[in-house]
């Protein structure tokens, strides 16, 4: 497989994901739509408000949604590599059909999909040093037996065992040492609380590494840090993107901080995915007037001081009291009456490359 | 670390020594004293020289002599390990406690292990199956069992065993048993009576364990750490137990030193005088509604040292298990 | 501003995101703008278990404190010659298979049983005694002021000869419930005056600890820490054992009320001296000492009533403990005593544990108490949860 055609493989899969929540007072469709791949090697940034429903799509993908939450429909494929009569091949999972607490997805937790979250100061277990934490996923996951495709026995079966405890201490020392920990032997017997907040979220992606999975997940991770400690994550994650080509799936509210990392974005609002295309298209030609509201909205330098700062009117709807027709459309400064309050836009190809967007604006009705 | 075990084993002993005087004082209180009543019985028995006899008692033990006196005398001796005599049986109190004192730990150790045992699982199926059937019945339950004291749920089951089973539930032993030696049929006759007040006791204990990990465990599994564990890979079961409860349980650790240490005496006291077992809380009850006061002085002062003991303990056990403490 | 909008006035893009976006239930807009205490009765009232908790105690101050002389077919120590006489529970159908409207019960007569040579009193099959309702009975006075004589059920005022003693008779021939309802009285109200004191006391002493800190607050600490190093029930024994016998019994009962709330205080203070560390650094607290407001007045006038929602809780749950202690100070034969009946007192008749199996319908008060105490604290329960619902669970 050539290189190029292998960085364009699509490694996730997600088409018109929908997941609800049962609560008390009511249904919340948490996600209502969403649609996005996610390529080999590559990063896509997941954009949106607090309460978007970006969050439970990363969870839906390693299948923790979170009770009372369920999916209720659309599909997520995982296409994984495993060796087969000596060759490697894909096999396409579908997601939605595995057991949540079954062998296969919990394989593919931290050992193929890691994920790193928002809050590095209680993401870590307290009781545990940093060393334990990557001891335990490497006995996880490094060397676990690959999948026997077909009943050919004469095939080479790969020999394994578990990593030893010296072995996996040397792992998480170097692990520690990648990701710019100092002295790693010191650090690897150091209990959470004892290391400062970026020094936990570095823990945390060295946790991820210490399996080579073929993609991260990162949730917010860096909303909870200082800009200089922020600015130091980002470098590690994108150089060690570079050295193992991981695909990172970055979910954010900060336009600043995905422009610097994705190549690919997404843009979701109240659960539904509202516009899809590369970061650069995005950025200087979107289409979905929540996408240009959102762009207006940073605040740059040069603004006059007597100008007020851009903002979307109006606020975020009650879920259980949702808008007719697009969802957007009572803070749409393109609003069209008679359409948008009564006609739901489907997801529509616009001009560009490989630009999708979810707005009547762009739809013949 | 040393210096720290030093100050609280200090303090402990000051605390030890008030408490002690204190306690001396209250028990002394009540006008007259013991002796009063075994005029009164000696009387009624027709004892001629009954007066005599009790002026005698007095000197021996004391009595005549003011508080602080007596208070000395005994607290002297205490520390050598002569702890008295008690004025009802006219034996040494080391004796009498030294004689219940296994029985007691027996008790005490089956029924705070019952405990444990009954409410740690339960309360994390509670708290992991949040709202479901199971976990309403058990709240319900604990709920119930919490508010119930020890001795009335004694007293109803004494009713039922009596009444409705007509059995015989006081006690330890069988007769046959009671003075043998030990063979595998006492051991098995002791099971067979011990099942109950384990059973009584184990009721209100385990009810407010149940609730307290219930609510730590909840509290704990909306912790970010619990989910980065499962998306690592984790089988929920070492999700839970690993990660979460090793976390939830620690608090409970502060209640197994506080509460069930000194339980060992306190804890089924009552329950113990009204099966009438053979442990240490019915005499220390009877001492102290006679004015027996070496004898309730010793056992008050006993507790107390469990209770200061099992502090320390909870305390350094909690150190133990959560690093985040140790560096206070 | 963005001029590729539509034209549209401004207020019918308001218009248009209020009708869009949700409206509040008019419930809940109404709750917005109402008082705490009705919040606090809104949540309350959404909690099935808390409102039983509730029902059951009012119910037994009801019935117990303030009507138990209407409510009790005799008066408490009324005794008669039934001794140790077994139940006589109501039936509706009688041996011979035949319907009665009204309930009855069957006479009792006397027995002597052989083996035990004891004299008990058992139900009589061929004498029916029916049962009435607002029947005329013992003369009382209603509250201590009405005179009255009506009870709630009773056996027909004309048959000198009829009795219903519905849980049995004690060894005096006392009816059982009866002295179960005037148990109630007492205990309850002991609960009630103890708490008030260790109220008074705690709270006061609590908010002095929490305001003033540094001296104050380390001696009453300290104070508090001593007392609790005492485990409890063996203390409340030893003082209630200094109560003399030979008190008149309201000396009695104001002492043991004394004992109780001295016992209890250490942690309610604990408890509002924490609240107030908490509250002492608020505005409210700065605004009106900007005024002039004296220590004093600063306390009684702004920071206890602040505190008042949580104690309500802490208070509630020490009553049904206090209640407890009574009965079990009186079932060792300490606290009250006849001819005081209270729960402990009744509890006491059944000290002899040995001697259950002749008599154990005196064992009747126990489910009583357990109820009481289970209303007791369902209703703490649930004052919590709704004061604060982010406490606990």
């Amino acid at each position: 497989m050539s290189e190029t055609s292998e960085k364009n493989d699509i490694l996730l899969e997600v088409k018109d994901l929908k997941v609800q929540f049962d609560v008390r007072d009511g249904i919340v469709k948490a996600v209502d739509g969403a649609t996005f791949n996610i390529r080999v090697g590559r990063t896509l940034g997941v954009i949106g408000e607090s309460g978007c429903g970006k969050s439970v799509t990363a969870r839906a993908i390693l299948r923790m949604v979170p009770k009372p939450g369920k999916v209720t429909g659309g599909e997520i494929f995982y296409h994984r590599k495993v060796q087969s009569n000596g060759a490697e091949v894909t096999d396409v999972i579908r997601v939605n059909d595995l057991n949540p607490d079954g062998d296969v997805i919990r394989q593919i937790r931290g050992g193929e999909i890691a994920m790193i979250f928002q809050e590095p100061m209680s993401s870590l277990t307290p009781v545990y040093t940093a060393g334990s934490h990557i001891f335990e996923a490497v006995s996880l996951h490094r060397l676990t037996p690959l999948r026997k495709v077909g009943t050919q026995v004469e095939e080479a079966v790969q020999a394994h065992r578990q990593v030893s405890k010296d072995e996996a201490r040397e792992i998480a020392i170097d692990m520690l040492r990648r990701v710019g920990i100092p002295k790693p032997n010191e650090r690897v017997d150091s209990y959470p609380h004892q290391l400062s907040g970026g020094q936990r979220q570095r823990v945390m992606i060295a946790i991820a590494l210490s399996c080579q999975p073929r993609m991260l997940i990162a949730d917010e991770p860096t909303t909870a840090l200082d800009v200089s400690i922020e600015a130091q994550i980002l470098d590690i994650m994108r150089e060690l993107q570079e050295t193992v080509d991981m695909a990172i799936m970055f979910i954010t509210h900060n336009l600043g901080v995905v422009a610097e990392m994705a190549q690919d974005m997404v843009v979701m609002y109240m659960g539904k995915v509202v516009e899809k295309a590369s970061a650069v298209e995005l950025f200087y030609e979107p289409k979905h007037p929540y996408t240009r509201a959102l762009l207006k909205s940073i605040p740059h330098v040069g603004t006059k001081s007597r100008e007020r700062l851009a903002s979307i009117e109006g606020m975020v709807p009650d879920p259980f009291n949702l808008p007719s027709g697009c969802v957007f459309h009572p803070r749409c400064p393109d609003y069209m009456p008679g359409k948008c309050d009564r006609i739901t836009p489907s997801w529509t190809q616009v001009e560009g490359e490989d630009h999708w967007a979810r707005c009547l604006l762009y739809e013949e009705v | 670390m040393i210096t720290y075990l030093v100050r609280r084993l200090g303090y402990a002993a000051i605390m030890l020594v008030l408490v002690s005087f204190v306690s001396f004082l209250i028990i002394d209180l009540p006008p007259g004293d013991y002796m009063d009543q075994k005029l009164a019985e000696l009387s009624e028995r027709g004892d001629r020289s009954a007066e005599t006899r009790i002026e005698e008692y007095r000197v021996k033990y004391g009595l005549d002599k003011p508080l602080l006196t007596r208070y000395w005398m005994w607290a002297s001796k205490f520390v050598t390990g002569d702890f008295g005599e008690s004025f009802q049986f006219e034996r040494p109190v080391k004796d009498i406690l030294g004689e219940r004192l296994q029985m007691t730990l027996v008790v005490a150790l089956f029924a705070t292990a019952v405990m444990w045992i009954v409410a740690i699982p339960i309360g994390v199926y509670s708290a992991v199956n949040q709202y479901s059937l199971g976990d309403q019945i058990m709240t319900a339950v604990a709920f119930i069992g919490m508010g119930m004291p020890n001795f009335l749920l004694a007293l109803l089951i004494l009713f039922f065993a009596v009444v409705v089973l007509d059995a015989d539930i006081t006690g330890l032993f069988s007769r046959e048993f009671r003075d043998a030696p030990w063979s595998l049929a006492r051991v098995w006759d002791l099971l067979k009576h011990l099942w109950i007040p384990a059973l009584i006791s184990s009721i209100t204990g385990s009810a407010g364990l149940i609730r307290i990990m219930r609510a730590n465990l909840l509290d704990t599994l909306g912790q970010p750490f619990v989910e980065a564990a499962r998306a690592r890979g984790l089988k929920n079961r070492s999700v839970i137990w690993k990660h979460a409860v090793r976390i939830a349980i620690n608090p409970l650790v502060v209640i197994f030193g506080s509460e069930h240490i000194p339980g060992i005496i306190n804890r089924n006291m009552l329950l113990a005088y009204i099966l009438n077992l053979p442990t240490i809380g019915p005499v220390f009850i009877q001492a102290l509604t006679v004015q027996d006061s070496y004898m309730a002085g010793t056992c008050l002062t006993f507790l107390v040292i469990l209770t200061l003991l099992g502090n320390l303990l909870a305390d350094i056990g909690l150190a133990w298990l959560d690093p985040r403490i140790r560096l206070e | 501003m963005d001029t590729d909008r539509t034209p549209e006035t401004s207020d019918a893009a308001d218009r248009r995101r209020s009708e869009s976006t949700s409206a509040e239930s008019p419930e809940e807009q109404q709750q917005l703008s109402q008082s705490y205490w009705s919040l606090v009765w809104w949540r309350f009232k959404r909690s099935k278990a808390a409102l039983v908790g509730a029902a059951i105690v009012v119910l037994s101050y009801f019935i117990g404190v303030a009507f138990a002389e209407f409510f009790s077919p005799y008066l408490v120590n009324q005794e008669s010659d039934y001794v140790e006489a077994r139940p006589q529970f109501p039936h509706f159908m009688d041996d011979e298979g035949r319907f009665h409207l009204r309930p009855f019960v069957y006479g009792l007569t006397e027995e002597i049983d052989q083996e035990l040579f004891k004299r008990t009193f058992v139900p009589d099959k061929s004498r029916r005694y029916p049962i009435h309702f607002f029947v005329r009975g013992v003369p009382y006075k209603l509250l201590g002021v009405i005179p009255m004589d009506i009870h709630l059920f009773g056996t027909d005022p004309n048959d000198p000869e009829a009795h219903i003693y519905v849980f049995g008779t004690d060894g005096l021939g006392r009816d059982v419930l009866s002295r179960i309802i005037f148990g109630a009285r007492l205990s309850l109200v002991l609960g009630l005056a103890g708490q008030a004191l260790t109220l008074i006391f705690g709270a006061t002493l609590g908010a002095m600890s929490g305001y003033y800190g540094g001296g104050v607050d380390m001696l009453i600490m300290r104070v508090t820490e001593f007392l609790q190093a005492f485990p409890r029930e063996p203390i409340l024994m030893a003082l209630a054992a200094i109560i003399p016998d030979t008190w008149n019994p309201i000396l009695i009962y104001f002492g043991l009320t004394i004992i109780l709330a001295f016992v209890y205080w250490g942690n309610l203070a604990r408890q509002v001296r924490g609240l107030v560390l908490s509250l002492r650094e608020r505005e409210f607290v700065l605004a009106a000492q900007s005024f002039g407001a004296s220590d004093r007045r600063l306390l009684f006038r702004h920071l206890i009533p602040n505190t008042m929602s949580h104690i309500i809780v802490v208070a509630t749950t020490m009553i049904p403990q206090m209640i407890q202690s009574e009965a079990f100070l009186g079932f060792l034969g300490l606290g009250l005593r006849p001819p005081l009946t209270s729960w402990g007192v009744l509890m006491n008749e059944v000290s002899n544990v040995r001697d259950i199996r002749f008599h154990p319908w005196l064992l009747f008060p126990v489910p009583f108490i357990l109820i009481s105490l289970l209303g007791f604290n369902l209703l703490g329960d649930g004052l919590r949860d709704a004061i604060d619902p982010y406490s606990g669970k």
